[in-house]
């Protein structure tokens, strides 16, 4: 239905006043008036009753003062209820400054929000009645002609008396089309996703719930997998087993093979160990080797493998010296073997020392022999000196 | 129309603007290219805020070890920036609530741009004690929210937790207050826009106003609603940051005097920075009519009060200190003032005892030049005041053993310049594309201290 509406400018807060008492007082009825600022005085003019929204927002803040001291109170005395230096779990003076601040929150967020919804306001939203200037620097009043006996004439003569700027009628005729996405703003959406909401946030705390038993899942999937359990039988294949069997020469990850028929020599083996290694490591081989030493064989062994280390000096019989003839004739696994293993008194360390660690024992093993070798050529002359063979005397 | 102008009340608002003068000045900034002046303090602000960004990137990746804090000094640069920031946002709130509950229609001229300035400044606080806990992905365990360690619930007890009930709580009303206060202005701007982006833009945000009287009523309203709400919760939030210390037993902190000392302070600091950014304002963007040495005066005489107040919190430590005849308590204070922090302490009291004393005379509070040297050096001391309070107290703490000097780190400067970047980027932003200055509510004291009432021309 459309309606027409007459709309009266005026340039000065006094003149729109005036105007809209006198149009009032004769009896028209107002539909509402525009203005650049809030011009003190004009709800009296109009007729308007006082706003409401102070109750709102005493009852918001009310609200927001009583939840929080509730919460404050449940969650410190019931749900968990923690000692903190001995204070009461109901500590309610110290529960006041929290409470003050959603009681002012609650408050003032509450009340805008109302305002906005009481007002029409809301992001996006055209203005109803565009009167550009009224923004800026012109007052309009806009009147409604709600019967024919609406005499335009005698309203121009009223308003004219007030310094009247400008008139128009206009006539509004309700919007038809409606905005994209206005289906969002419906009720009946609202009230479909309230209640909804309501509902399943009911059915959450009204149907029986078990705890002993699991969860029903949504979509097992994840857990119940469709692939065939590895050791389960399995007619697809002529063994008749899920599992296959891994492809010759297939090496476990983290697995040094041990195969000297398929590995070759030994020293093969410790150069195709060197060889996984990253350049990093490799610069840090000798350091890593004589770590490992130090840490495992050390103890019984000493630092030059003397077999003067610190226990054998507690009494445990000392182990021969890792540079006598017979150490010297091992080959590089025999000495692995007696680390994996263990030899007489010497204990195995397969399980302390990773096989990857053994072969760099023994390649420190090695070195501590060369050095020993080494000195004892330097010290040994030719015409058969007197220097001990057993190189007590310590070549660094 | 012949005016008569009242010879008690001067206008608020000189040049004897119309309405339609006052909307086309205020939109002046937003409605003509960037100048390069305001390009150039961008740049500068954006290179401090990028300094920063460093400074807390490196700080989180590497961890608060880089800071220069140690066993007995744990608060320090940090905190001290946080309680300074935050003090910086309550002249803001005391602008836009406080004076409209005492009807100083003055405040129409420089209350928007003190309520950015609060949301602004209470952004750069925030930032100091999430970094503060040192693993700020975690700072939501700050919110009591149902999980899955029992629940575990916060501590409602501690002055921590208020803290930050406190700070959001004054954030979101700050920014709800705020945005109220800009629809019609932004409703003004939308319908001056001349293009079609600029006025969508301003469609959406003004939220459909229409300047009906109806919705003025009903703004009015909860205007004052706000202001009512505001003007308690802003003293609460600067009381609870000070219960922060006093709730705690260090020498120097556990004091009773601390709330209102802290409150006056904020109040105080706060008033120094809008008189700094408000001098800067009225002479770059031209609202020398609107910032009037009428508007200077009435800030400068509120420095004076709240200084004298803070004035009085210094005396009053020091008198409590002789007087407790608490040994502990007394060596305190002497040690703030001859201890080996003697110098800060005297700035402190240079800048916030001393400067301000120069605004009794009106030839100051008249020399803009001159307001503007006293509210830098009153920012300077008041960041000091928390430093003296909040480090010197800590470096003497029980025990003679444990005693330990404090110095920030490199990385800690470069934070708190990058908050300054921070409150700087924003203000520049604000001031180029929403209006300075409240114009509907200036329109409405344009009539002030003429014979005519209102805004009535």
């Amino acid at each position: 239905m459309s309606r027409r509406l007459l709309s009266a400018w005026f340039g000065g807060e006094r003149d729109i006043l005036a105007a809209t008492r006198a149009t009032r007082e004769a009896g028209y009825q107002i539909l509402d008036v525009y203005t650049p600022y809030a011009v003190h005085g004009l709800d009296n003019a109009a007729g308007l009753r006082p706003s409401r929204l102070p109750w709102v927002c005493f009852a918001l803040g009310l609200t927001g003062a009583v939840a929080k001291l509730w919460y404050q109170i449940w969650t410190s005395a019931t749900s968990w209820a923690l000692n903190v230096g001995g204070k009461p779990f109901k500590s309610v003076p110290a529960f006041v400054p929290v409470t003050f601040e959603m009681m002012v929150l609650f408050a003032a967020v509450g009340t805008v929000v109302a305002f906005f919804i009481v007002s029409g306001l809301r992001p996006g939203r055209k203005p109803r009645h565009v009167y550009d200037r009224t923004t800026n620097d012109l007052f309009a009043l806009v009147l409604v002609q709600h019967d024919a006996g609406f005499d335009i004439a005698a309203v121009r003569d009223l308003l004219s008396r007030h310094n009247l700027v400008r008139l128009e009628e206009r006539i509004e005729v309700p919007e038809v089309k409606t905005a994209p996405g206005s289906f969002l703003l419906k009720p009946a959406l609202g009230w479909g996703l309230t209640g909804a909401l309501v509902i399943v946030v009911a059915l959450t705390y009204l149907l029986p719930r078990t705890f002993t038993e699991p969860n029903s899942e949504f979509l097992p999937g994840m857990v119940e997998s469709v692939p065939y359990d590895p050791l389960s039988a399995n007619t697809n294949f002529a063994d008749g087993m899920t599992l296959r069997t891994p492809p010759s020469g297939t090496i476990a990850r983290g697995h040094m093979p041990w195969d000297s028929s398929r590995a070759g020599t030994e020293a093969s083996l410790v150069a195709a160990y060197v060889s996984t290694l990253s350049p990093d490591q490799l610069s840090d081989r000798e350091a890593r080797a004589a770590s490992v030493f130090a840490t495992f064989c050390q103890p019984c062994h000493g630092p030059a493998g003397k077999g003067d280390g610190t226990i054998p000096a507690r009494g445990y019989p000392a182990p021969p010296s890792l540079d006598a003839t017979n150490a010297l004739k091992l080959t590089d696994g025999q000495i692995f073997n007696i680390l994996t293993y263990g030899r007489g008194n010497m204990p195995s360390l397969a399980g302390r020392i990773p096989v990857n660690e053994r072969w760099l024992a023994v390649q420190h093993v090695r070195r501590i022999q060369e050095i020993a070798t080494a000195a004892a050529t330097v010290a040994t002359p030719p015409a058969g000196g007197t220097a001990p063979l057993n190189g007590k005397e310590n070549p660094r | 129309m012949a005016e008569r102008y009242s010879i008690l009340r001067r206008p608020l608002i000189a040049g004897n603007k119309s309405f339609d003068e006052v909307t086309r000045d205020v939109c002046a900034p937003l409605e003509s290219k960037s100048t390069s002046a305001w390009w150039m303090t961008f740049a500068a602000a954006l290179a401090m805020l990028s300094v920063g960004a460093v400074a807390v990137g490196y700080q989180l990746k590497t961890g608060i070890g880089t800071w220069g804090l140690n066993n007995t000094v744990g608060w320090a640069f940090d905190i001290t920036n946080f309680v300074f920031w935050i003090g910086i946002g309550h002249a803001g709130t005391l602008i836009s609530a406080i004076l409209f509950l005492f009807n100083q229609k003055w405040r129409t001229s420089v209350n928007r741009s003190a309520e950015a300035m609060t949301l602004f400044a209470v952004m750069c606080a925030g930032i100091f004690p999430i970094i503060h806990m040192g693993r700020p992905w975690l700072a939501f365990w700050v919110i009591p929210y149902p999980n899955m360690r029992g629940p575990l619930w916060v501590n409602f007890r501690s002055p921590l937790v208020w803290d930050v009930f406190a700070i959001s709580t004054y954030f979101i009303v700050s920014l709800v207050f705020w945005y109220v206060g800009l629809i019609p202005d932004l409703a003004t701007i939308r319908d001056r826009a001349t293009s079609k982006i600029k006025r969508a833009i301003t469609g959406f945000f003004s939220f459909g106003w229409d300047g009906s009287n109806k919705t003025w009523l009903r703004y009015e309203t909860i205007y004052l609603l706000l202001a009512g709400l505001a003007t308690p919760l802003v003293v609460s939030v600067h009381t609870i940051v000070s219960w922060d210390f006093a709730t705690s037993v260090i020498p120097g902190w556990h004091t009773t005097i601390l709330p209102p000392y802290f409150v006056a302070g904020a109040v105080f600091s706060g008033f120094a920075m809008v008189l700094t950014l408000m001098l800067i304002v009225r002479k770059v963007l031209h609202f020398e009519d609107y910032i009037t040495l009428h508007h200077i005066g009435a800030m400068s005489k509120i420095i004076i009060a709240t200084g004298g107040i803070v004035a009085l919190a210094y005396a009053t430590e020091f008198f409590v200190a002789i007087y407790s005849g608490n040994d502990y308590e007394r060596f305190t204070f002497v040690n703030r003032a001859l201890g080996p922090y003697a110098w800060a302490y005297w700035i402190m009291v240079g800048c916030n005892v001393g400067v301000p004393q120069f605004l009794w005379s009106k030839k100051v509070r008249s020399n803009v030049a001159l307001v503007f040297a006293i509210s830098l050096l009153i920012n300077v001391g008041m960041w000091f005041e928390r430093f003296v309070i909040i480090t010197i107290s800590l470096t003497r703490d029980y025990l003679p053993a444990s005693w330990a000097d404090y110095s920030p780190t490199s990385v800690e400067i470069a934070t708190l310049v990058g908050s300054f970047g921070l409150f700087l980027t924003l203000f520049l932003l604000f001031a180029r594309f929403l209006p300075m200055i409240a114009i509907g509510e200036v329109k409405g004291v344009l009539g002030y201290g003429k014979q005519t009432e209102g805004g009535q021309r």
